[in-house]
Order: structure tokens, then sequence, then C-alpha cells
């Protein structure tokens, strides 16, 4: 410990110095930056996104109104700018207290009064035992001491996943995939909120078991939960009018469980679901329309038929909710349904900006708050199948990018840097390069932390990478070479040939 | 002078949850959404809190979360131990440490900012607190 910091108040302390160091050293930001009257510091799809929304502003002044830009205008109702939601942090709380039956439970629930349709909601609950008696609960399973749902007013006692249908409604005919998807969206309704330990996963599998642990007189439980407010297309459920109910369930005894419970104290507390300010009202069609047209889903619905069980007609739930600032599809086929197709649509321009398989009923992998399954599979990303490389096309001379070293075994680092041109943004594509030419051998792909994992695909089967984001390369790219067979290969940080280094693997 | 208001304590939430070479694409984010919206910004009772959120939500880096380091060549004013400490916290407490302590937010701001509630914030500081007084080797100032 150096002589600057002696006490926790001046840990405190340290952290505003640090704040203060930082913030003086980012120069101040310069209200005429937005009128352009000067050069912005920022990158070129900033500027324009800057130059876009004064234009937005030009329109909504001349017009009062904000129109979403699409390609499909002719389908988006144009949204009054004055009526673009707020959304208050304040928090709301309701408390329950059991009567004699319960032995003096008390449930409490807080959460925000109002949320952002398409975004997460926390909520807290607390289950005070304020009784003269010890009251156990199952805390078997996943330690879950209240069950919390979220929903429109009136419809919280029909639990069910708002990804997707509960029912299968689909007969992956693209055809039907619209009247599929509106008949889906009449399904979306309360949701069971998950444990934090859980966020973002669409099943939990918690058995439960005698595991009872008590809840003493005077002693409370906290219990955080969060919950997906997803949102069909069209006018919000319930008008937005939501409530979240906080049940808990105890015994009087351990023996009790589970055929003699207490009578459930419940907590239940209103909340206003508003309207995203990008989600304007489209018809289901418009966004329907080009995931069919996209061609990744309909591509994918012939693979998930079981092989040899023509008696296992497939048939899959869907769901097409808003979540974070986009249209979000889950597709899940009834047989074999461990895995789930999920596509995003962007709501400006009614276009497909990414197709994954997701494995397990977890989060897809790009769901910033989810919480991470150990040893759980990662997604799939589906891109259209790319062509390798032409044999010779971009290793020996004239390639495109240099490795260094040239010679490595597996498992020691390599560093590539491109000549010329520019590079797919956290993706690098390893071809084997044999006397008949070149094939995938696999994929390094960036993760979010910035350090590259290896993906292959199956035997005899192409591999699937991201869209390619173009950026000039700033520095020359460090991998660690993956564990593959000696021999010639040779790395593309470009999806074509432009950017190719050859290298050797050696024992 | 809504910018004047809101700018510096908004740069410096930013400052550190961003890299500083990206805060000012994130301070101009929040500024054009303000613009855009102003008739709803006007009327908030923390607008840099809602402006934080606007900032993190667009700042699609990779880097989001990061906590540089001091300037290096300023004055060594901050205890080197203490920044891999604030880095080894878990990410929402660091942002809690942060705002409450580097920032001056209340804890009802940084819970409208993290949607998060009020109880979780002052939960995650304590528990920050904690691991940083254990990673320093100080004791709780009574």
């Amino acid at each position: 410990m150096s002589e600057l910091e002696r006490s926790s108040d001046d840990v405190t302390a340290a952290v505003r110095r640090w704040a203060d160091d930082l913030a003086d050293s980012v120069p101040p930001f310069q209200p005429d930056m937005l009128t352009g009257r000067e050069p912005r510091p920022v990158s070129d799809h900033r500027r324009m996104l800057s130059v876009a929304a004064a234009v937005v502003v030009a329109l909504a002044g001349v017009g009062g109104l904000v129109w979403v830009s699409s390609n499909r205008t002719a389908d988006v109702v144009p949204i009054d700018s004055a009526s673009l939601p707020v959304v208050d942090g304040a928090l709301v709380s309701a408390t329950a207290t059991g009567d004699a039956a319960t032995t003096g439970i008390e449930v409490t629930v807080e959460v925000p009064g109002q949320v952002l349709a398409g975004s997460r909601a926390t909520i807290d609950v607390t289950i005070r035992n304020e009784g003269p008696d010890t009251v156990f609960w199952q805390a078997g399973g996943c330690a879950i001491p209240a069950t919390v749902v979220v929903g429109p007013v009136g419809e919280t006692d029909v639990y069910g996943p708002v990804r997707m249908s509960r029912d299968p409604v689909w007969d992956g005919d693209p055809a039907t995939f619209a009247t599929a998807v509106m008949s889906a969206g009449d399904m979306v309704g309360a949701q069971v909120a998950m444990p934090i330990s859980m966020a973002g996963w669409a099943d939990r599998a918690c058995g439960a078991n005698s595991a009872m642990e008590p809840l003493a007189p005077g002693e409370q439980l906290d219990y955080q939960a969060t919950a997906e407010i997803r949102v069909p297309p069209g006018p919000l459920p319930g008008d937005g009018a939501y409530e979240t109910v906080a049940s808990f369930v105890g015994y009087l005894a351990v023996g009790d469980y589970p055929q003699q419970p207490l009578a459930p104290v419940e907590a239940r507390v209103g909340l206003t679901i508003v309207g995203s300010p990008a989600r304007s009202t489209v018809p289901v069609e418009a966004v329907t329309a080009p995931i069919v047209d996209d061609g990744r889903l309909t591509a994918w619905i012939p693979t998930t038929v079981i092989p040899g069980r023509p008696d296992l007609e497939q048939h899959y739930l869907v769901g097409l909710t808003w979540w974070r600032d986009g249209w979000e599809l889950w597709v899940r086929p009834q047989w074999n349904g461990s895995e789930a197709m999920r596509v995003r649509v962007d709501p400006a321009s009614l276009t497909v900006v990414d197709a994954r398989i997701v494995h397990g009923g977890t989060a897809a992998d790009d769901e910033p708050d989810a919480a991470v399954v150990p040893g759980g599979t990662p997604d799939e990303i589906l891109t259209q199948p790319i062509s390798p490389p032409e044999a010779g096309g971009g290793a020996g001379a004239g390639a495109g990018a240099t490795a260094t070293p040239s010679v490595v075994r597996a498992g020691e680092q390599i560093t590539v840097a491109a000549h010329t041109g520019q590079i797919c943004a956290g993706i690098a594509l390893i071809y084997t390069v044999t006397a008949d030419g070149t094939r995938e051998a696999g994929l390094l792909l960036d993760d979010v932390s910035g350090s590259a994992t290896w993906h292959t695909a199956p035997e005899g089967s192409p591999i699937t990478i991201p869209p390619c984001q173009q950026v000039d390369q700033q520095s020359p790219a460090t991998y660690i070479v993956p564990n593959l067979a000696p021999g010639n290969y040779q790395l593309c940080l470009t999806r074509e040939s432009e950017a190719c280094a050859p290298f050797e693997i050696i024992t | 002078m809504f910018v004047a208001d809101v700018e510096p304590g908004l740069r410096r939430a930013l400052s550190g949850h961003l890299p500083v070479d990206l805060v000012p694409d994130a301070l101009s984010e929040a500024f054009v959404y303000a613009w855009v919206h102003w008739v709803q910004v006007r009327k908030m009772e923390n607008p840099g809190g809602y402006l934080f959120r606007v900032a993190q939500s667009r700042s699609r880096s990779r880097r989001q979360g990061l906590l540089a380091g001091p300037v290096p060549s300023a004055m060594p004013a901050v205890e080197p131990a203490l920044v891999t400490a604030m880095r080894s916290l878990p990410g929402q407490q660091r942002s809690v440490v942060w705002l409450v302590h580097g920032c001056g937010w209340s804890h009802r701001e940084v819970a409208a900012a993290l949607d998060v509630s009020a109880s979780a914030v002052a939960t995650h500081l304590s528990r920050a607190l904690v691991r940083l007084r254990e990673h320093l080797g100080v004791a709780a100032h009574e």
C-alpha cells in the first residue's frame, strides 16, 4: 500500500481523483459539432448518423412527424414525435403480508415503474418472516425462493415463454410463415422471470427436490430476478399496462413438502411498458417478408427433419418480438428442439442483420446481459457459403499478406500483416493448401473479449462465417496457431483471396 | 446551456466505461439523441443519467466496460494497485463504484442509469468496496 491511501475513505477519494484525471484527458464535446460547422472528430459512419439525425430533426420541425427510415416506407406508420416516450427510472414496490395461515410471511416486490419495450427488467423480491414460527421453503434445484411473473394485467397467471409460441404453429412452409408469426404474436403474454444467474435463458431446468431451508422469525431472503419485456408487432399488449407478481410458498415443516404448503403470499405491483422510440407500427408482413427473402431461415428448415422418422412431421414454435432496438425472430423445431434459429431484423432498413443457431435454450452469444452457460455450445452464425480461394491464389509469390514466422508449430503465435486493401474485422480463415488446391480448414473468430477462438465445420460441410465488416488493418493481427496437421496452409484476413498469407505447420 | 450543464458529468461517467479514445464519439451520440428527442429530454429530472444509457447502448464497441488507467503523465495521485483492483471487480460493481464515488451520482441516479434497482446499487457498492479494501489491504474507515 502506498502512502496515498490508508483507509477506505481514501480509496473512494482515489477513485474520484482517477475520474478527474480521465475526464480531463477527454476533449470536451463542442455543441457546434452537431451543426457541422466544424469537422467532427468521429468516424465516417457516425458523422453520417449526425447528418441523418439533423435531417430527422428538420423533418420533425416541419411536419411534426418522425419517419422511420425504411425501404418499405409505404407500410410504415409514422410516429408523432410528441408521443415519443420517456422512461422514468423511478422504482415502485408493493408488499403483501400473509395472514395467520401463512404465519406472518411478508413479500415485497420492487420494479421500475416504467420499462422500455424490448429491454430487460430487474425485479427485487424480499421475503421476510414476521411471524413467530420458522417457515421452510423448497431450496432444491435452482434455489428460487419466489415465483416472479411479469405480464399484462390480468394475464400473469398464464406462465409461458415469451420468445416463442407455446405450441407449434408453423409447418415450415414460407407461404404460411407470416400467418404463423401473427398467430404466435397473439400468444405473447406473461413470462416467468429468471434468476439473475440465468439471465437471458429461455428455459430453466431446476429439478425440485427435498432440500428445504428454514426462514426463522425475523430473517429475510433477498432474491433478484430478471424478465425480458418482449412485445410483438402492433399495439403493446394490454396497452402497456403490466404487473409483476411475486409469490412465495412456504411450509411449516420439512415433511410438509410438497403435499401441505401454506397458502401462497403474493405481492403484486403495476408497471407500465412504454414503446421504444425506434419501434414503429409495422405490419408483420413487412418484417417476415425480408426474413423469407433472405433465405437463411428457409435453407435451415430442411436440416431440421429427423432422418428416418417420416412419422415425426416437423412443426415449429415461432415468435417475433421487439427486443433490444430491433425485431427478433425465434424458431424452434417441435422435434429435436435442442436448437433454435434466431434472426434479427433491422427496424429501419427491414433487412436481416444476423441469423444464427442457438443451442440448448440459452441466450444467443451476442446477448450482452446474458448469463454464460458453462460448457455451452457456441452459436452457429449463418452466412451464405463462401467459395475458397482458387488454388494458389494468395499463397506464394504475390500473396496479399505476410505471416511471421512462416513456419510454426500448433499452439505457437503467428502474426499476419495485410499488404493492401481492407480486411474483415475479427475474422481469419485458414485454408489447407495441397497439390489439389485449397480447402477450408476453419475459422478464427474474435470473441467478445477480443481473443480469437477456433471454429471448424463438420467434414464435408461448408464453413459459415459472420458477415464481413471491412476495416483498414491498424496493426498486424496475432493468433495462436490451431491444432492442425503438419502441412501447408494460408491464413486469409478477407473472404476473398486479397489478403492471404502462406505458412507451414511443422511438428 | 444544456450541453454546458450536462457534458462535464457525462464525459466523466463515460470515461470510466469506455476507452478514452471512444468517449468523444459516445458524447456525440448522446447529444445527437438529445437533440432529436429534445422535447422529452428537456423534461427529464436526470438527463445526464439517461444520456449515459443512450451513449452506452449506442457504443457498440467490444471494448465497452474497459476502465482506462490514469493518464501516465499525470501526477501519481492514484494508487497503482487501485487500478488493478478496480479492473478485477465484476462489471456492474465497477460501474457503480465509478459512478457513485468517481462521479458523485446518487444511488437513485445510478440505478436509473444502469437499469437496476437502488437496492441493487447499494449492494453492488457495498460488495465492491469490501473487495477493494481486501485487495488494497485497508480497513474500513470508521
